[in-house]
């Protein structure tokens, strides 16, 4: 007994000890993201600083994968770098936290709430306390279903992603392709926008039939294990494209095509609607990816340009507007990796 | 409802009455498993086209094998009356030591067989709460589960890391040997030996299901009931960490979130599946194995048949459903 539980104190140990290792490196993570970001908005010089005795909340959804930790990290330092004081907390993925979470920034008092809402519904009680405590507030990524209780929301325009990469198709296949589609989780929003953005351009279009449509979860190890079903079935030959809807399942389908001996850009070319991280962007580079549409989480510029206009300027501001999002082509891929710290 | 149930229980005592039904249930539990795969395979090679290769058996293979592990410890778990639902937390765990000790530049061996031992003791220190202390398995192991992911994601830093970079990695997801057979064929293959050997052929095995059968009644019998579930537990970690090394070789990146994500849920079907009784007392080894191929095989049926995913899940509840029920006695 005694040498079992020495052992688990060792292992406690060990762990404790590598955590802290971790904590070390992501804080220096996070300041090389401060500077950078700065970088960026420092071009509007004329109304450098403005923020300064402004108080920015923060509520971000959850701090769970590189999305949002990027996104979190270049709305805080965004704001930051205009001089504005900024309070931010993160919701566990979880509403009732979240709505928590929101009540504490109010209690302290901030200008302006700027929120990755978890849920349409769910959050709508804490988005009407900002709103009787005179808050207004910025969505990001998300919305409300209630608009009139947010200023905009900053979000990826899923449909023109699913258009911008079917228009990429019918430039480099003029004589047709045969097209296989690896969705999201059926039925989400992004799912829904990004195969009705695709449809849109090449639907109905006998050139280019969708051959067969299957969903992956979002999850790279799905993404593999359905592409390798597919390629079973239709052979390597009877599918030209593979279009997919985040940077996670196109490297599922990369590491299938591997596999099994396929030449990725060669012999399928695999295009991806949403994300652009470091790792799909360099397989773009070097021409492994035919396309990918981003949906940025560097949304810190924006969200200053709009608080700009809310708090100072006081102009009225779109309800919607789209993420400045970028289109990956082997054309600018390279030029684009520098950019791209996630 | 009253009145449905109330049918639905005279149907039972009715079968259970009758002298065909004493005959064919058994037979039902113990080869339900390979009935439905036969079924199965039987309905892939009429309809499915391109089916009927060896290129698809293969691929059902490399697709079950993560998957075959996590089951072969939870068949001897649940066929001693516990269970483990911790081995997917443990299969990301196991992930990420391996990686954090590569990157920290450790050979690659050496950092496998740590992490292995690691989780080795996160087995033990199930295993000691649930026989000494007493606490209900579900509880403890669900806690593992949320301690454990919770760790993982803390320990990757919540990004997925690619692991192209590590050869040795990369290439036990993507090799193949003699041409065309992935290597995941033999790592399934040992993965059969180990568990008849282990739970067929071995004291251990008999142990496990004399304490799943009444766990009293084994300790009066001498045996060294403790002992023998601290091990079960431990078995089972090993089983998950080594599923989570081929499950992380496999797809080439480390998810911290996702990697192991409801395989013991996919694991608990296979084995009830398979007819192991999920009240304790009789393993199943060649059912868990045919429950697996299943799980899988019901996926590839969908994408080649480019039918929506979500039917999957409603064959797989329904094929639950069936083998619970068959396994049904009356209390009465």
């Amino acid at each position: 007994m005694k040498k079992v539980f020495a052992l688990l104190l060792i292992l406690c140990l060990t762990i404790s000890m590598a955590a802290c290792e971790t904590n070390e490196t992501s804080d220096t993570k996070s300041t090389s993201g401060t500077a950078k970001s700065g970088e960026t908005t420092s071009g509007a010089s004329d109304k450098e600083l403005w923020g300064k005795g402004f108080k920015i909340g923060v509520a971000a959804a959850h701090y769970t994968n590189a999305w949002n930790v990027t996104n979190t990290q270049d709305i805080v330092a965004a704001f930051e770098a205009i001089g504005a004081e900024v309070v931010w907390n993160e919701g566990n993925n979880d509403t009732a936290t979240q709505i928590a979470n929101v009540e504490d920034l109010l209690a302290q008092d901030i200008d302006l709430l700027v929120i990755k809402p978890k849920e349409e519904e769910g959050l709508i009680p804490a988005f009407e306390q900002c709103q009787k405590a005179g808050v207004p507030i910025i969505c990001i990524d998300r919305k409300v279903r209630d608009t009139s209780l947010y200023v905009t929301a900053i979000m990826t325009d899923n449909v023109a992603g699913g258009e911008m990469v079917g228009k990429w198709i019918m430039e480099n296949f003029p004589d047709g392709a045969k097209i296989v589609e690896i969705t999201g989780t059926p039925g989400s929003t992004g799912q829904i926008e990004r195969s009705r953005g695709l449809a849109n351009i090449i639907g109905g279009n006998s050139k280019y039939p969708i051959i067969a449509n299957q969903s992956a979860d979002n999850m790279r190890s799905k993404a593999q294990t359905v592409t390798e079903n597919l390629i079973q079935t239709y052979g390597k030959d009877g599918i030209d494209i593979i279009v997919t809807q985040n940077d996670e399942m196109a490297m599922g389908i990369l590491q299938a095509l591997d596999g099994l001996g396929i030449e990725p850009g060669k012999d399928i070319v695999v295009c991806s609607i949403g994300d652009a991280n470091m790792e799909g962007v360099s397989e773009v580079a070097a021409g492994r990816i035919g396309c990918i549409y981003e949906s940025t989480p560097y949304l810190g510029a924006q969200a200053v340009e709009i608080a700009y206009k809310v708090l100072v300027s006081k102009e009225s501001v779109e309800k919607y507007i789209p993420s400045n999002n970028r289109f990956i082509t082997i054309e600018n891929a390279e030029e684009e990796l520098k950019n791209i710290t996630w | 409802m009253d009145h449905i149930v109330k049918k639905i229980d005279d149907f039972y005592k009715r079968l259970e009455k009758s002298n065909k039904w004493k005959i064919i249930q058994p037979i039902l539990v113990d080869y339900g498993a390979t009935i439905a795969f036969i079924f199965l395979i039987s309905f892939n090679i009429l309809f499915t086209p391109n089916f009927f290769q060896i290129s698809t058996f293969l691929l059902i293979i490399k697709q079950t094998t993560s998957l075959i592990f996590v089951a072969v410890g939870m068949t001897i778990v649940i066929s001693m009356g516990g269970t483990d639902i911790s081995v997917g937390s443990i299969m990301a765990f196991s992930g990420i030591l391996i990686v954090q000790m590569l990157v920290m530049g450790m050979n690659f061996y050496v950092s496998i067989i740590l992490a292995f031992i690691i989780c080795a003791l996160v087995g033990t220190f199930n295993g000691v709460i649930i026989s000494k202390v007493g606490i209900q398995p579900i509880i403890l192991t669900l806690v593992m589960q949320i301690v454990l992911r919770g760790f993982t994601v803390m320990l990757a830093k919540s990004t997925v890391i690619p692991l192209h970079k590590y050869k040795l990695l990369y290439r036990l997801g993507i090799m193949r040997v003699a041409g065309d057979i992935p290597i995941q064929v033999f790592f399934f293959a040992f993965a059969v030996i180990i568990a008849f050997l282990l739970i067929k052929k071995s004291v251990f095995g008999k142990y496990i299901e004399a304490i799943g059968s009444s766990r009293k009644a084994a300790h009066l019998t001498g045996i060294r009931t403790d002992f023998i579930m601290i091990l079960a537990y431990i078995l089972s970690a090993l089983f998950a960490s080594f599923a989570g090394l081929l499950e992380m070789s496999r797809t080439a990146a480390l998810d911290p979130n996702l990697l192991g994500k409801n395989f013991e849920l996919d694991a608990i079907a296979s084995v009830a599946i398979g007819g192991t009784s999920m009240a304790g007392g009789k393993a199943h080894v060649l059912g868990t194995i045919m429950g697996c191929v299943i799980m899988t095989m019901i996926g590839t049926t969908v994408n080649m048949n480019n039918v929506p995913i979500a039917v999957s899940n409603i064959i797989k509840a329904g094929i639950i459903v069936f083998s619970l029920a068959i396994q049904h006695k009356s209390t009465d």
